[in-house]
């Protein structure tokens, strides 16, 4: 009986523990929030939306969704490798997951370029309104997310990680992947 | 990790199967639902809540069943 209540109590707590889960939950409901205020504008504008989305490469959009499930996984991975104790593994992994975090922002950064070289800013309509306030707020988190990854990294390799700090950074990792998973198919796929 | 290994192979499958639907037929339903099911996927294994107290896959289910209910009858309203 005792040892049954240790078991359920002992997994309570989130992995990586309960502050990034609520940073977590905070930011989901937020990106969720303005997604769904993006897709209400877009009934009002249908045809507009419709034209706008037309002009995002869903081939890149679908190359990033790739690239940031890969890096997922390797971070999985490494999560996995420093609870049996590997360091050297988990180096290994989390370096593939940061290099999978920078290849996403060099993939947007070529898309943004492409979309300013045609002239689709910020203020060029309300679609692109959205566009760039949400892909740039989640680029953000990539970036906050590759140097948080960086630093990990960098207390790894000098024996100094400490395995929670590792989880919820490990956890802002997929939150950034969660994010990505709410934006795609709304801005990319839906109008 | 090979659980892990067949999880990241579905992953993959159903963004090809996304991108496939939203070009050939162009059905937004069935693009918000896999992408649903993707989001499941990632927050139970890839973050391990699978591991953890059933209260955290209530959450997280429960935000993304309100998420794509309010998105579809958005969509089709």
């Amino acid at each position: 009986m005792n040892q049954q209540l240790e078991t359920s109590t002992s997994n309570y707590e989130p992995p990586g523990g309960l502050l990034i889960w609520i940073v977590i939950f905070l930011e989901l409901f937020t990106f969720a929030a303005a997604l769904l205020v993006m897709v209400y504008f877009g009934r009002d504008e249908r045809e507009l939306f419709g034209q706008s989305a037309a002009q995002l490469n869903k081939i890149v959009g679908s190359v990033n969704t790739v690239v940031l499930i890969s890096s997922g996984f390797l971070m999985a991975l490494a999560t996995k490798e420093l609870k049996q104790g590997h360091t050297d593994k988990t180096a290994q992994y989390l370096k593939f997951t940061i290099l999978g975090g920078c290849l996403f922002v060099v993939i947007k950064s070529i898309e943004y370029y492409s979309k300013i070289q045609a002239g689709f800013s910020i203020d060029y309509d309300t679609f692109f309104s959205f566009y760039w306030m949400l892909t740039f707020f989640h680029l953000l988190h990539v970036v906050v997310g590759v140097v948080i990854l960086s630093v990990q990294y960098w207390k790894l390799r000098k024996a100094s990680v400490n395995p929670e700090d590792f989880e919820a950074g490990a956890a802002f990792w997929h939150l950034c992947d969660l994010i990505w998973l709410l934006i795609f198919p709304v801005i990319y796929l839906m109008f | 990790m090979k659980k892990l290994i067949v999880i990241y192979v579905l992953m993959l499958l159903l963004t090809a199967s996304v991108a496939l639907v939203a070009n050939t037929f162009d059905s937004k339903i069935v693009v918000i639902l896999l992408s649903a099911v993707k989001f499941i996927l990632l927050s139970y294994y890839f973050m391990g809540l699978v591991n953890t107290h059933v209260i955290w896959r209530v959450f997280i289910t429960i935000f993304l069943a309100l998420f794509t209910i309010i998105l579809l009858a958005m969509r089709l309203g």
